[in-house]
């Protein structure tokens, strides 16, 4: 095992889960400020805001998988510990793309979703539309998850 | 299984008979009324002018919900849990004869409990002004001399507040920094309020002098009180205080009269219904075309009751009705009709937008494919068959059930079913519950093995399997776009804007296949012979030629035909995007498997201590019910999402008019036959 090279590897983990969490954490805000307004004038749309409201919770979750999976691979819940400096950057790129993109598309979904939430609130029968808008944004997180994931299983061939 | 076919339909009939005849297609509600803006009869048939008591009826109707309103915020009704599952109630039509025959009684009640109302809210703001001036009185309650009171004949007093919190010592200094402070006068501090650090004041002088005093006092910042206090502070606060309680006592008396209207809920939820009913057949009335011993009215009817329909008001009274199918080019009202599992999809295509009259309802081509994505991506055995037994349960317990509802539960239960078929497939029973559990508690490690792989193992494998599924989805879009063409009649069509992009799909695809870059991404790959690979490669070049040449073809300049094929070839970047696209089953997919583990291994870390198992089952279920609510409500997004935008994007386009019937909207009651 090698320090510097584990200390990257943990650093990538770390940041998959830091920066997917906050986009997430960001993009839930936004949109619950608007779905707390919204009950507030028709306590009867709760149900449809907090979904919309959700919506922008799965960058978190996807960094969080990504950090999780990454633990598994490489030493700390199971697989092999990284040997060499080297090895451990590699995992610490295989994590950055769900890292940053999980922030950014975190934090635009939830003003996507806020948007959602005001269509739904004086349209509620577009509720399936506005659904859809958010989750045009999540294909972007979804595909940075993809890249990670197949990085995560795959980078071990360079060690 | 379709877009139900509409017709035309027009009764004319004896004016002595209107009403009956308007409740009785009201009843039977599957008649959509639209009337034809014929200019031609103008001067022989009139309409009637009914807004007056269409208004009349709203206004009733209105008032009784409020009313209703009322009564839920002072007395709430009493609900059960799964009350939104149980539907509305139901009644007889004797009984709700009976309500008709009441429904004065309703409106007189509706009327006692909006004023009540008034005066309640009106109450309401009395209490929170005197409650105000009772808490603004309090810095003041320290002075024994009315309020009014402005000095003797050749004193002046006064009294206020200053925004500073001072000594008695240091309010003379101040007093005297800013300004003169007359002989024969005195300012006292009476009371200070700890909190907002004011204190309270009062004071005397000459009257000479007073102007020279105030303006002393003004420059340090003395204000005169917000309230206006007549008597002595501490007599009118005994008044507040006493008049307060008679309030609140009116207050309570009025919050019981209201609650003494509870047991006329049910009435009212019965006249509200029957106002807003007859509401409805004014509004239709007022579009009628009358003469004077006739009307006629016209509308659509779906063509299959069209027969029942035109008998049960045939028998009844003294009619002419005539039916026609509806024109080439016209667009009627849609109404969709499916059985088995599609019908519980229509809401998903009526969301995005219901077909038009003479377009393919995609509900039940769409029904396989979309139970299929969502299985695949929850695809956890154990939280589809709590999906399918909670729906199920509910389908089954509650038979009134709400439309919509209903449809939406046996939705959520078929994608409870598929989701366990690919639990079962990828081996996921609450993720490894199975292993964790047997491991932690028995010791020895049961093997749970998957059917079909596990995707944590071998995740390109099911990256694959998601591209191909994707693939194949895409395709059937395509084909339904060929088939739409085809029973259109539009061959050339078909062969230009279909065959065409197969031809090169398929090109392409077996390209990409056999190509070495694919098998080394997926282990795995066709190996197609040399003359083989020049036909692929030749029918590539055909189908993009193809596109080219003929996309743009309905233009007559030849370079701009050219540039709009150049420009749909392009189209292939978007297949190419929507392709990736499916790789959302494997994200969704190893999500809910991934989160799945790690609420097992939190759940077993304690397990040595004796309280393991206990911290197990909870953390085992909190952790399930959340990983479960949020991957289902992922999975039920992106399904969405992958029909509507890549594979309605192939052939549908939607936009239809949704069939309105003049029927009984009755909102609180279900009336039975």
């Amino acid at each position: 095992m090698n320090e510097l090279g584990m200390f990257f590897a943990i650093l990538g983990m770390a940041l998959a889960a830091i920066l997917g969490g906050i986009g997430s954490a960001v993009g839930v805000g936004l949109a619950g400020q608007a779905a707390a307004g919204v009950v507030t004038e028709d306590p009867s749309k709760f149900s449809k805001v907090l979904i919309l409201q959700l919506l922008p919770g799965t960058q978190g979750i996807y960094g969080f998988l990504i950090a999780f999976l990454a633990m598994s691979q490489f030493g700390i819940l199971g697989g092999t510990p990284v040997t060499s400096t080297k090895d451990g950057l590699i995992v610490l790129a295989a994590c950055l793309p769900i890292a940053i993109v999980g922030l950014l598309s975190g934090i635009y979904q939830g003003k996507t979703a806020v948007s959602s939430i005001g269509l739904v609130s004086k349209k509620p029968e577009q509720f399936g539309k506005s659904l859809l808008f958010p989750a045009m944004v999540e294909t972007y997180a979804i595909l940075a998850l993809l890249i990670s994931i197949l990085a995560v299983f795959n980078v071990g061939k360079f060690f | 299984m379709a877009v139900l076919q509409m017709k035309k339909i027009c009764i004319c009939a004896l004016k002595s008979e209107r009403k009956p005849i308007l409740e009785q297609i009201q009843k039977y509600g599957v008649m959509q009324v639209c009337q034809i803006e014929d200019q031609s009869g103008e001067d022989f048939f009139r309409k009637t002018e009914t807004q007056t008591s269409q208004a009349g009826f709203e206004r009733n109707a209105t008032n009784i919900e409020q009313a209703l309103e009322i009564l839920d915020s002072q007395c709430r009704e009493e609900k059960g849990m799964f009350d939104a599952f149980r539907g509305k109630p139901t009644m007889n039509e004797s009984e709700f004869a009976e309500v008709v025959r009441r429904r004065d009684e309703a409106v007189r009640a509706a009327d006692v409990l909006l004023r009540l109302n008034k005066q309640l809210t009106a109450k309401q703001l009395d209490i929170a002004k005197l409650q105000g001036q009772i808490e603004a009185i309090k810095p003041w309650l320290a002075m024994d001399v009315p309020g009014l009171t402005t000095g003797t004949l050749r004193t002046s007093y006064f009294y206020g507040y200053i925004q500073e919190k001072l000594s008695q010592e240091e309010l003379y200094r101040k007093i005297e920094e800013n300004g003169t402070f007359p002989e024969a006068s005195d300012v006292r501090i009476f009371y200070t309020d700890e909190k907002t650090g004011l204190i309270s004041i009062a004071g005397f002088c000459m009257k000479g002098d007073e102007a020279v005093f105030e303006s002393a006092l003004r420059s340090i910042g003395f204000t005169k009180p917000p309230v206006i206090i007549r008597s002595v502070p501490e007599k009118s606060l005994e008044k507040w205080n006493a008049r307060l309680v008679t309030f609140v006592e009116e207050e309570q008396k009025l919050i019981d009269e209201i609650r003494s209207y509870a047991d006329k809920r049910q009435l009212l939820k019965c006249a509200a219904d029957y106002f807003r009913a007859r509401a409805e057949k004014y509004k239709v009335l007022g579009e009628l075309y009358q003469s004077h011993h006739t009307f006629f009215m016209t509308g659509y009817i779906p063509k299959s009751i069209e027969e029942e329909f035109v008998s049960s008001i045939e028998d009844k009274f003294q009619t002419a009705i005539a039916t026609e199918d509806v024109k080439e080019g016209e667009e009627a009202p849609v109404l969709l009709d499916n059985d088995g599992i599609a019908d519980s999809l229509e809401g998903i295509v009526e969301s995005f937008g219901l077909p038009k009259s003479k377009e393919f309802d995609p509900s039940a081509l769409m029904a396989l494919s979309y139970y299929f994505l969502f299985g695949l991506m929850l695809s956890d055995a154990a939280y589809g068959f709590i999906m399918f037994a909670a729906c199920f349960a509910m389908i089954k317990a509650f038979p009134k059930m709400e439309k919509g509802l209903r449809k939406s539960l046996k939705m959520f239960m078929f994608c409870g079913l598929s989701t366990t078929f690919w639990g079962v497939m990828f081996g996921g029973y609450f993720g490894d519950a199975v292993q964790v559990i047997s491991r932690t508690f028995f010791g020895k490690e049961v093997a749970v093995k998957p059917v079909w792989f596990d995707p944590l193992q071998e995740p390109m494998k099911l990256l694959l399997a998601s591209l191909c599924i994707g693939l194949a989805h895409m395709l059937l879009g395509l084909f339904i776009k060929g088939y739409m063409l085809l029973k259109d009649k539009k061959y050339f069509d078909c062969f230009c804007d279909v065959g065409f992009w197969l031809m090169l799909l398929a090109g392409l695809i077996l390209m990409l296949a056999s190509s070495d870059m694919f098998q080394s991404i997926f282990g795995i790959g066709i190996q197609i012979p040399a003359t083989g690979q020049t036909v692929i490669k030749a029918l590539a070049i055909v189908g993009a030629a193809g596109i080219v040449f003929t996309a743009g073809r309905r233009k007559k300049n030849w370079a701009l035909r050219i540039a709009l094929g150049l420009y749909d070839l392009y189209g292939i970047s978007g297949w190419l995007s929507d392709l990736l696209s499916y790789s959302r089953l494997l994200a969704l997919g190893l999500a809910t498997g991934v989160i799945a583990k790690v609420v097992n291994l939190m759940a077993a870390m304690p397990s040595k201590s004796p309280v393991g198992p206990v911290v197990f089952i909870v953390v085992f279920i909190f952790g399930h019910t959340l990983n479960m609510g949020i991957n289902l409500l992922g999975a039920y997004v992106h399904t969405n999402r992958l029909e509507y935008v890549e594979y309605f994007g192939k052939f549908y386009e939607g936009g239809g008019e949704s069939f309105k019937p003049f029927k009984l909207n009755n909102r609180y009651v279900e009336i039975e036959e």
